[in-house]
């Protein structure tokens, strides 16, 4: 048992940023075909961000690289816990902690468009926390566990009682990771980040780690997707795999729909659908239970 | 002149020694506990009683001289209501009442002074101050360990005449937060000896020990009582409706509002709620009164902290809204929500006075570096500390709660970012001198004491906290869980290493950034500010918190006449 944690864990470590890459390539990939372009290669990613790295440091280079290394870390830290089976709670306020290093990073940068994007940076982190919250809370209404653990492996499917608050974290993060309508976040392409992002005064070196701590984060926000669909059985976790790729799918798909909608809308809109939805959906299942 | 002037140096030497000597008992009391366990203190000589009511007498009456001098009606003749009624229940009903103890010596009482004592002392080292700060700190302990609540009330008034003399002579005269807080807290005192009145005629005792076996049998019954002293704790721990003393609070200096705040005044109001949280619960109008009323503050006062400018207002409301999250956690009144509710007052205790110094000096000095690296603390402690809150909250099965602490949980995280980004900024910025060891300031004990916590969770909770909450409701507690603990332990003391490290190793002024001093980051307070819905919250959530007072007072009045008719009968 105890080896298969360490496993797990290690295979999370190594092979979490290509998995994060990967779903980013097919998302970019689906935006391009619903714009009418061929689009790159779904390994893209990677390759970019290994050029990045090549490239060297940079003038830049300031208190903000260590902060972007720390926020790497939590993001890190966030998917060791997931995958150790630890609380569920715990891995979403370790990914909040990365965040937190993100706004601190940028905010200590000392650029107008940093700070801008920091900002944007927190307002998007709390627009997400309360879907993000309510989902740990119907797990632990459901499974009576907020451990992954318990969750994964003996907890009933999740993912017809929840349906709601699975449509909710679906387009949440949608709206988090959506690049079009909050632009702070990094760019598509690496030779952007000096217009409009976050990564306004990282370095290159710097921008690639930013890059690779937002494939974990990915990762394991993709990871609570899987938790929706997992009991433990070979079938089910052969259908959540699937039904998790086709999340990603699909979320390529809505970011094409709106492509820009101001700060202040998408803050509503998503603190009103946390709101319906939560109520609405913690209301059925606490009568079913 | 010389002589006023030694005379002067001589009375602050007097309070900081006083406050040292607080310190080192506070600290002793832990180990005699240690060592002796549990106690129960009798003191049922009737010169004993009349000495607390004379005592009792005395402080109100200062108290109505204070109201006389600031011209306030209200107060004086809440302050002569106070009078006549404890005169009239101690002549009538309360020398004939039966005591089962007076002095409860439990681990609440050893965590609570340990706190209280070691803060005191820190802030008089600061401040040196009057001599009310020791009484007031003082009264605090007795009011922890009273188990009679004549007793505690006697300490109660003690606590609201001292505040009201330290922030009076608070050097930057804010006159209107003391006329205010003179109101607010008069008034909260007839509320507490209407409960006392009240639990003295039906229950004819007045000893929370007795009070809590009452309610373990006849189930709720204890309300009736209890929903006027948790009224009453509300009021003074800022609470809607009352949070009105809060909007002048900033203007005293930072050593007046970190008593106030973190040790004296707010706390004391919680401490109340907490002690009577066995006898509420989701299912009675006093736990229904906190819950709802907790909650509803923990949201507004948050999203008033994230519009806030001043860092001192923000830190106001934080404290209001902290102080909301500890009274619906004791209002929901099950081991794990009471759990969390003491180490959450724990920690904003120790952290508040920090932060609220950080607020002061203007420039950072090398001495305020430690200080800067554990004021990240107290953000990540209370962000992560919430979980426990969280999944007691979930158990009760309450959806509008639960949507509550989602919400305001999320708008206090944004605060807390904020404000963290600021003072690393800030703190780059200026540039500041590596940490010296050697030096010894009451702001170092202060962020020492702080880690001490940080680290010290698990074992504060497993050899401190569990004790108090099996012995209070009974069998294991579910936050007994060690792991958990560690784990909380582990990651607020990594955030806090990770994010102090630049600070501490120390920096360079940073030159040539010419984009400093503008304030893009106010962009989401601004768009939060200026929307109607942030208003429209506001009003709603004040209307909604005075309907339930409303509400559960006036059932417990029907209540209250049933079993009145009864006892006349």
């Amino acid at each position: 048992m105890i080896i298969k944690t360490i496993l797990s864990v290690l295979a999370f470590i190594v092979f979490a940023p290509f998995a994060g890459a990967i779903l980013t390539g097919i998302t970019r990939k689906i935006s391009a075909r619903a714009q009418g372009r061929d689009g790159g290669d779904i390994t893209q990613p990677i390759s970019d961000c290994i050029a990045l790295l090549q490239k060297g440091r940079g003038e830049n280079s300031g208190i903000q690289g260590y902060y972007v290394k720390v926020s790497l870390f939590f993001n890190v830290l966030a998917g060791v816990l997931f995958y150790a089976g630890m609380d569920l709670l715990m891995t979403i306020a370790c990914l909040g902690l990365g965040i937190i290093f993100m706004v601190i990073a940028a905010s200590v940068s000392g650029t107008y468009y940093s700070r801008l994007g920091a900002d944007r940076l927190a307002r998007e982190m709390v627009a997400a926390a309360p879907m993000m919250f309510m989902v740990a809370i119907g797990f632990y209404v459901r499974c009576g566990s907020f451990d992954v653990k318990d969750l994964a492996m003996s907890g009933p499917v999740a993912f017809l009682p929840l349906l709601g608050l699975f449509a909710g974290y679906m387009l949440i993060p949608c709206g988090k990771l959506r690049r079009s309508s909050f632009e702070y976040r990094m760019p598509h392409a690496m030779y952007q980040k000096d217009m409009n992002s976050i990564a306004d005064a990282f370095d290159r070196k710097d921008a690639a780690i930013c890059e690779i701590g937002s494939w974990y984060e990915k990762t394991v926000l993709y990871s609570i997707t899987y938790l929706f669909f997992a009991n433990g059985t070979l079938l089910m976790t052969a259908v959540g795999v699937v039904c998790t790729v086709l999340t990603a799918v699909l979320q390529g798909i809505i970011e094409n729909i709106e492509p820009a909608a101001d700060g202040r809308r998408a803050f509503k809109s998503a603190w009103l659908w946390a709101f319906v939805i939560g109520i609405v959906n913690l209301v059925i299942i606490y009568i079913i239970i | 002149m010389d002589k006023a002037k030694s005379i002067k140096r001589d009375s602050t030497f007097y309070i900081k020694a006083g406050g040292g000597l607080i310190a080192l008992l506070s600290v002793a009391f832990a180990v005699f506990h240690g060592i002796k366990g549990n106690m129960i203190v009798l003191l049922s000589e009737s010169s004993a009683f009349w000495t607390v009511c004379v005592i009792t007498v005395a402080a109100a009456v200062v108290m109505g001289f204070f109201a006389v001098k600031d011209r306030n009606i209200i107060a004086i003749l809440a302050s002569a209501i106070q009078i006549a009624g404890l005169l009239w229940f101690d002549i009538n009903i309360g020398s004939g009442l039966e005591y089962a103890a007076t002095l409860d010596l439990d681990w609440f009482a050893v965590i609570m002074i340990l706190i209280t004592g070691l803060m005191g002392g820190i802030i008089c080292w600061r401040t040196g101050g009057r001599v009310s700060l020791l009484i007031s700190i003082l009264a605090v302990d007795g009011m922890v360990l009273s188990d009679d609540l004549l007793w505690m009330y006697m300490f109660w008034t003690i606590i609201t005449v001292c505040a009201y003399d330290i922030v009076v002579h608070d050097r930057n005269q804010a006159d209107e937060c003391a006329s205010r807080m003179l109101l607010i807290n008069s008034l909260a005192g007839i509320g507490f000896l209407a409960g006392i009145i009240i639990s003295g005629l039906i229950f004819e005792t007045v000893c929370l020990t007795t009070l809590y076996l009452i309610d373990t049998i006849y189930a709720d019954m204890i309300s009736t009582a209890c929903v006027f002293i948790v009224l009453a704790g509300m009021a003074r721990s800022m609470q809607i409706p009352f949070q009105g003393w809060l909007s002048h609070e900033y203007k005293t200096s930072a050593g007046t509002a970190s008593l106030i705040q973190a040790v004296t005044l707010v706390n004391s109001g919680a401490i109340l709620v907490i002690k009577m949280s066995p006898a509420m619960g989701v299912s009675n109008f006093a736990g229904l009164m906190a819950i709802v009323g907790g909650g509803l503050t923990f949201f507004i006062s948050s999203l008033n902290a994230v519009t806030e400018v001043s860092s001192r207002k923000m830190l106001a409301d934080s404290t209001s809204s902290i102080m909301g999250l500890v009274i619906m956690c004791a209002g929901i009144g099950t081991s794990e929500s009471v759990w969390a509710a003491v180490i959450l007052i724990m920690f904003h205790s120790i952290a508040k006075p920090l932060l609220l110094t950080g607020t002061e000096s203007k420039k950072l000095r090398t001495d305020v570096v430690m200080g800067v690296i554990v004021m990240m603390a107290a953000p990540f402690a209370i962000v992560l500390l919430q979980r426990e809150s969280l999944a007691s909250i979930v158990d009760t099965g309450n959806i509008i709660l639960v949507m509550i602490m989602c919400f305001s949980g999320a708008i206090a995280i944004l605060y807390w970012t904020r404000w963290l980004g600021s003072l690393i900024d800030e703190a780059v910025t200026q540039g500041i001198e590596p940490l010296v060891f050697k030096e010894v300031s009451p702001f170092k004990a202060n962020a020492w004491l702080l880690i001490i916590s940080i680290i010290g969770l698990p074992f504060i909770s497993m050899y401190m906290v569990v004790p108090y909450m099996e012995e209070l409701f009974g069998g294991m507690s579910a936050a007994a869980n060690l792991s958990d603990n560690i784990l909380d332990s582990v990651v607020i003391a990594l955030a806090v290493a990770l994010a102090a490290y630049p600070v501490y190793k120390g920096t360079e002024a940073k030159a040539g950034s010419k984009d400093r001093g503008m304030h893009t980051d106010e962009e989401t307070s601004e768009m939060l500010r200026k929307s109607k819905s942030t208003i429209k919250a506001q009003v709603i959530c004040n209307i909604l918190s005075v309907v339930i007072v409303v509400i559960c007072i006036g059932f417990t009045a029907v209540n209250l006449a049933g079993l009145l008719g009864g006892v006349l009968q």
